[in-house]
């Protein structure tokens, strides 16, 4: 007789034990698939935050008076815009990513201060850091102008402007941004070396840290360890209070992931294990009987194990089903999941496919060894 | 076909087996009896290749049983050797039918176990569980289940120790039918009906 009509038929013999096994490892697989969805959602709508909040790191010249440029926000120290391109020639992984390269000055605009504001409209990757643009691009011949200086000289959107020595047409007018933003004059990179003078130059190479670095590590220090030999005519700083929040907020949706998702699939394994060794005290005679029918230890370790793999894959579809079901009734109300994350998603039943019965045979294995090493006579002497 | 030499089965400060000789021929049919806690399933269980004994020695056509591989005794079970116990010990989950194959090797044919079934007059309960049926019956599916693989040797635990005495005496008879098919047979038994089928009784005292 083949093992799995045995099982299928044990299955439906002790039904309470098979029904509460294959709700654990439905719960653990669905609770698997809800919080893996939450993660990557928690995860894309930070990402999206941060991006918005921008770059955190400053690459200036070593000459840079740092005295005016923390007073006035910019070095008055240039240096070649193909500087940027050393991080394209690094050979080991490194902490930059997103670079863009930006010239900004202060300039006396109408009868009050402003800020040219040139960037570069592609970012550096370094290796293996490619990755969608953060900066969102000026176009030649356009600029955009933060809302307090288009206020204060009522310029509008399509206007034409004069800035320096150049024309431009306003492209945008930014909305409120409470920072500096507010009097600064967008321009493509080109641009504003032209109407600064400072062709072929920048003063400033703007990059995100990666969040790769290890919480004990002191990410400043490594960024300036990384920047010496590639660029050793400058130094690097670091907006810590942002750049600090942004890792404190993956730090936290991480932990919460890694330690929620390792909860449910313990306390299921652990629920899973305890109902197999039910399981197994309950069939100490069918063991016994079976071992005087001259059925050896592969026998028996196939009926416990080939049951745990058969609830595996059946508590898999299951969980993929009741995680999915949950994901579109709850998802992006109480998670607030991106509606794009969720659906029937196959990667996640394939992955459920695949790991279900490898977890609830991990989780069996032990009461099954139990069974293999039970002594038949014991059973059998005992009736 | 299987000597003991003084086998003896103690677990821990109990002797279970005291020391017992025993010689049974192929064809044989024998009859052990004793007082309850004499040993005498545990001397079966250690015929059986089940239970490894504290001393002594059992030899089964010339060669040491328990000097196999315990691959090579399970193979010994499967092959050699039927089991018959008074609690019929049949698969709950299991019809009448599956139960007797689930003794055959996967895949083999099953027709000597419906024939089996036939025989003993179960073919009205081939679809019907353990639970289904009555003591009688069920003791007569397990001795079919016994005889299946054709073994050399049944070994029967009280297998009428559940039973009326019409039953008592039909499990017998079949037993005696395999004995005179040239079948080995070695069963423990309080009652008084083995006596009749046995051509050797054998007495166990407890240590």
């Amino acid at each position: 007789m083949s093992p799995l009509v045995l099982i299928i038929k044990e299955l439906a013999h002790h039904k309470a034990n098979a029904v509460l096994s294959l709700l654990a490892i439905t719960i653990a697989v669905g609770g698997s698939i809800v919080l893996h969805t939450a993660f990557e959602g928690s995860l894309q709508r930070t990402k999206r935050i941060q991006r918005d909040m921008g770059q955190n790191l400053r690459i200036v010249s070593k000459d840079t008076d740092l005295a005016h440029f923390w007073d006035e926000g910019y070095s008055k120290s240039t240096f070649p815009d193909e500087w940027i391109q050393q991080f394209t020639n690094v050979t080991k992984e490194i902490n930059y990513s997103h670079l863009s390269a930006v010239l900004k000055w202060k300039i006396d605009w109408r009868g009050s201060p402003a800020m040219v504001y040139g960037l570069a409209p592609r970012e550096v990757a370094p290796p293996g850091r490619k990755k969608p643009i953060m900066i969102t691009p000026v176009k030649q011949g356009t600029v955009q102008l933060g809302k307090t200086l288009a206020a204060i000289h009522e310029v509008k959107r399509d206007d034409t402007v004069e800035v320096e020595s150049g024309e431009f047409s306003v492209a945008r007018v930014l909305s409120e941004k409470g920072s500096g933003a507010e009097i600064r004059i967008y321009m493509h990179l080109k641009d504003a070396q032209s109407v600064l003078g400072r062709k072929g130059l920048i003063n400033e190479i703007q990059a995100l840290d990666c969040y790769c670095a290890d919480e004990s590590q002191d990410t400043l220090a490594l960024l300036r360890k990384q920047l010496a030999p590639i660029l050793p005519q400058a130094q690097v700083f670091r907006m810590q209070d942002m750049a600090e929040a942004r890792e404190k907020q993956r730090r936290d949706i991480e932990w919460t992931y890694s330690t929620l998702m390792p909860a449910i699939v313990m306390i299921c394994g652990i629920i899973i294990g305890l109902l197999a060794f039910l399981n197994t005290r309950a069939r100490r005679q069918e063991i016994g009987i079976l071992r005087a029918l001259g059925k050896g230890s592969p026998s028996v370790a196939t009926l416990f194990l080939g049951k745990a793999l058969v609830l595996g894959v059946v508590g898999a579809a299951c969980g993929f089903g009741l995680g999915t079901v949950l994901l579109m009734g709850w998802g992006q109300e109480l998670l607030r999941i991106s509606p794009k994350l969720i659906g029937w998603d196959l990667n996640n039943l394939k992955w459920a496919l695949l790991l279900a019965p490898v977890f609830a045979a991990l989780a069996t294995f032990i009461p099954a060894m139990l069974a293999v090493v039970q002594d038949p006579a014991d059973t059998l002497r005992h009736d | 076909m299987i000597t003991c030499k003084q086998i003896t089965k103690r677990f821990g400060n109990v002797t279970a087996l005291a020391p017992f000789d025993l010689i049974l021929g192929k064809g044989e049919f024998v009859a052990i009896k004793g007082a309850s806690g004499s040993g005498k399933t545990t001397l079966l269980l250690t015929l059986g290749g089940m239970l490894r004994p504290t001393a002594g020695e059992i030899h089964y056509k010339d060669s040491d049983l328990y000097g196999r591989s315990s691959a090579e005794l399970a193979e010994y079970r499967a092959q050699e050797v039927g089991f018959v116990f008074q609690m019929f010990h049949l698969v709950p989950y299991l019809a009448v039918e599956e139960n007797v194959k689930l003794a055959l090797p996967n895949g083999s044919d099953s027709v000597r176990a419906l024939e089996l079934l036939e025989e003993f007059g179960l073919t009205n309960r081939l679809t019907h569980t353990p639970g289904e049926l009555s003591a009688g019956e069920r003791q007569r599916v397990a001795l079919a289940r016994a005889l299946v693989n054709e073994p050399e040797m049944i070994l029967a635990d009280e297998p009428t120790g559940n039973l009326d005495p019409e039953n008592d005496r039909q499990v017998f008879k079949y037993l005696s039918e395999y004995h005179q098919k040239g079948g080995t047979v070695a069963v423990v038994t309080h009652g008084s009906t083995a006596d009749e089928f046995a051509d050797k009784i054998m007495n166990l005292k407890a240590d």
